[in-house]
């Protein structure tokens, strides 16, 4: 039973994989890191786990330094992207190897393998050998093999990714009802946004060159992302990103769009923020889900003309123009729209988001 | 150009007891022009009817014709068939425009026209800028687009793509989409999608071909897979969440579901066509997007046991009694674990199946 804690820890000099990250990990914490791939999200688990030494930088579990110690002896269990199966083992004693090593009740020890492999839906693949199932059956073999360890630390590396979309969304809600990843600190770490918002108690969202951009809550991360890099990580279709200058309109205040004619007042909300600031250039955030052609629920409108819809399962996706701007809207998914017809997209813009036009950093969020 | 049109097509792999019925009596027509989804889970036998269509895999019985030709026993070459790969096969040592060039140089087509067609192909893929740069230095994204240039460079009659997007990440697979799309608009070839992803398969085709167990369960367009879906496995395998299911004794007002205290009103329609049936059992379907949170017409109330915050949107798990399901809400919905919960619905979204056949009802 132990705490995770990740001290500014260095990956690589001249070009840093990871650079001087920090975050904790609370016992029984599900901690998600979110990020492009590629963007070293691997390399970290690989530090925390000791495949691979760190430059600089501490990892601490339960109060101890592991910093030094060899894989084996931390208790760290993790999933491999490459799976790493015992390809002469069936897909049973694939899921046991980690229990053989202890002294456990042959009984408990078949009921927890059984368990783990319902819950993954390979229950009914225990006598087959690697060789003879599929690859998204191999990933949950190797998920298995993991779950049934009894660590103080699970580092899952994009879990359930490689599965078809199905089970990819059948398996995120079980990991809810999975009762031994809410007793120990978890690390997750996925490309997936939906997976991250949906699993994870706190978020950590990694930017290029090996930096936490934000950490908190699911929720305060999306409506309060920290800077333009965790407003376009989060959410889909990307928040739409217009370049745009503040004007004053006699007592109004609006925001304009650099080149183009389309413009929205200011929430008054907003206005001091922005005034204090001082800019006049700044680039504004705003949603596709807060820019509807059907839901009006807004406070203002613009006039836009539709060049691409789509119908996209729970929800239609309208790629429009106004006043020179490519917009993002969403719609309803039973609404049918044709390219060159005329809409209105209605926007509360209490709901947008202001950014530093240099630094990217959301002018709304302290800190 | 091409109609694609497969008649009474099967697949037998290996033969007596160890045979397996990969493609089972498979009746499809691809009109000419239009873009086709051929979806399913592993295992549906979607990848053996591809096979089929390309040539790289043999008929049992049945036959395949391109518009009035017979491609039935014609090798690979011959059909006038392309396609690209979820790998993206490129040459790592040629250069873009080389990899795009290659499937023509070895058609013996002269250095001249390989250069325009290369030239044409780069401006539809917005590849233009990379002609020059090899596979290794660019992105996944890039390479999928590279590897669907040399396919279509050959202007085949049909364009077979397979699972082309699931190794890209989510932002690169929205691009995609509409890449896709756009290119199908531009080029107006037969096009056919092979994907185990629903979402992908409605958002790109004009028609979903929905496999599973060797057969066809249907083929449509997104609005009859939704709201008129042939059988229960189309019902959960289109839509996300999946639909949920609960089997139901008909009653006097609508539908009591077993072991709970939810009873389903139904339109007038649906209950006209259950008062013929023997049985009185049946299994009732209603969608996620369809339950709504709050006071309503028509109501049933549950508890919350996991409500999963997706940004735009929230997922409520909710259970009533053993019946476990789950609603598509807003995402300012704040209800947690052990909340009591009233769940709306329009009995005109309640779709009713037969226990037995699974097929639907109303």
């Amino acid at each position: 039973m132990a705490r995770l804690e990740v001290e500014a820890l260095c990956k690589g000099w001249a070009f840093p994989v990871i650079d001087r990250l920090s975050f904790s990990v609370e016992e029984g914490e599900f901690f998600v890191i979110v990020g492009a791939s590629g963007i070293g999200k691997t390399t970290l688990l690989r530090l925390i786990s000791g495949l691979e030494p760190p430059d600089a930088g501490r990892i601490v579990v339960g109060g101890q330094d592991q910093t030094r110690l060899p894989p084996y002896r931390r208790r760290i269990a993790m999933t491999f992207e490459s799976y790493a199966l015992y390809p002469h083992l069936s897909v049973y004693e694939n899921i046991a190897s980690p229990l053989r090593a202890r002294s456990i009740p042959a009984a408990e020890r078949d009921r927890k393998i059984r368990d783990v492999a319902r819950l993954l839906r390979i229950d009914h693949l225990l006598d087959r050998k690697p060789g003879a199932v599929s690859g998204g059956q191999k990933q949950r073999t190797a998920l298995g093999r993991t779950l049934v360890a009894d660590p103080d630390v699970f580092l899952l590396d994009e879990p359930i990714s490689h599965l078809d979309a199905k089970i990819r969304h059948e398996l995120r809600t079980q990991f809810h009802s999975l009762e031994d990843l809410r007793k120990v600190a978890t690390v997750y770490v996925t490309h997936d946004y939906a997976e991250a918002l949906s699993l994870g108690d706190r978020i950590g969202v990694m930017g290029a060159g090996g930096v936490l951009e934000q950490v908190g809550a699911p929720r305060d991360l999306f409506e309060a992302p920290a800077n333009l890099t965790v407003a376009e990580h989060l959410g889909q279709p990307t928040i739409n990103v217009i370049a745009a200058r503040l004007r004053r309109d006699d007592d109004t205040v609006y925001i304009q769009a650099e080149g183009g004619a389309l413009r929205f007042p200011v929430a008054p909300a907003h206005v001091p923020t922005l005034e204090r600031h001082g800019a006049e250039r700044l680039i504004l955030g705003l949603r596709p889900q807060f820019l509807r052609p059907d839901h009006p629920d807004g406070l203002t409108a613009v006039p836009a003309e539709v060049d691409i819809f789509e119908p996209l399962g729970a929800t239609g996706v309208m790629i429009a123009h106004s006043g020179g701007v490519r917009l993002t809207a969403l719609t309803d998914p039973e609404s049918h729209f044709d390219t060159g017809d005329r809409v209105s997209l209605a926007t509360n813009p209490a709901r947008f988001h202001y950014f530093d036009a240099a630094t990217g950093r959301n002018l709304m969020v302290p800190g | 150009m091409a109609q694609v049109a497969l008649s009474k097509v099967n697949k037998i792999y290996g033969a007596g007891k160890g045979a397996v019925h990969a493609v089972q009596d498979l009746d499809m027509t691809v009109a000419d022009g239009e873009f086709v989804a051929l979806l399913g889970p592993s295992g549906c036998g979607k990848t053996s009817t591809l096979r089929m269509i390309v040539g790289l895999e043999s008929l049992s019985s049945g036959s395949i014709h391109f518009g009035a030709r017979d491609v039935s026993r014609l090798e690979p070459q011959d059909r006038n068939v392309a396609m690209a790969f979820e790998t993206y096969a490129l040459y790592p040592s040629f250069t873009v425009a080389d990899n795009l060039a290659f499937p023509l140089e070895v058609r013996g087509i002269d250095e001249a026209t390989r250069r325009r067609k290369v030239g044409e192909i780069a401006e539809i893929l917005e590849i233009t800028n990379i002609l020059n740069a090899l596979p290794p230095e660019l992105s996944g994204g890039q390479q999928q687009r590279v590897s669907l240039g040399r396919a279509l460079i050959r202007e085949p009659a049909v364009f077979i793509l397979d699972e082309v997007m699931s190794h890209l990440d989510a932002h690169l697979k929205f691009r995609m989409l509409f890449d896709l799309k756009r290119l199908h608009r531009e080029l107006g070839r037969t096009m056919i999608y092979v994907t185990h992803d629903q979402v992908e398969a409605l958002a790109l085709a004009d028609r979903v071909a929905v496999m599973s167990n060797a057969r066809l369960q249907q083929i449509g367009d997104r609005n009859a897979l939704y709201n008129a879906p042939a059988n229960v496995f189309v019902a959960d395998f289109i839509g996300e969440p999946p639909t949920n299911f609960f089997t139901a004794q008909i009653s006097d007002e609508g539908l009591a579901v077993e072991n709970t205290d939810i009873r389903l009103r139904l339109r007038a329609s649906t209950r006209q066509a259950l008062a013929a049936r023997k049985s009185a059992t049946v299994v009732a379907g209603i969608r996620p997007q369809n339950l709504g949170i709050g006071e309503a017409a028509q109501t049933f109330s549950a508890t919350v046991k996991i409500n999963e915050y997706l940004g735009e949107r929230s997922i409520l798990t909710v259970e009533n009694g053993p019946v476990r399901l789950q609603a598509l809400v807003p995402p300012e919905t704040r209800a947690a674990r052990g909340d009591p919960v009233t769940l709306s619905y329009d009995p005109a979204h309640v779709m009713v199946f037969d226990p037995e056949t699974e097929a639907l009802i109303c």
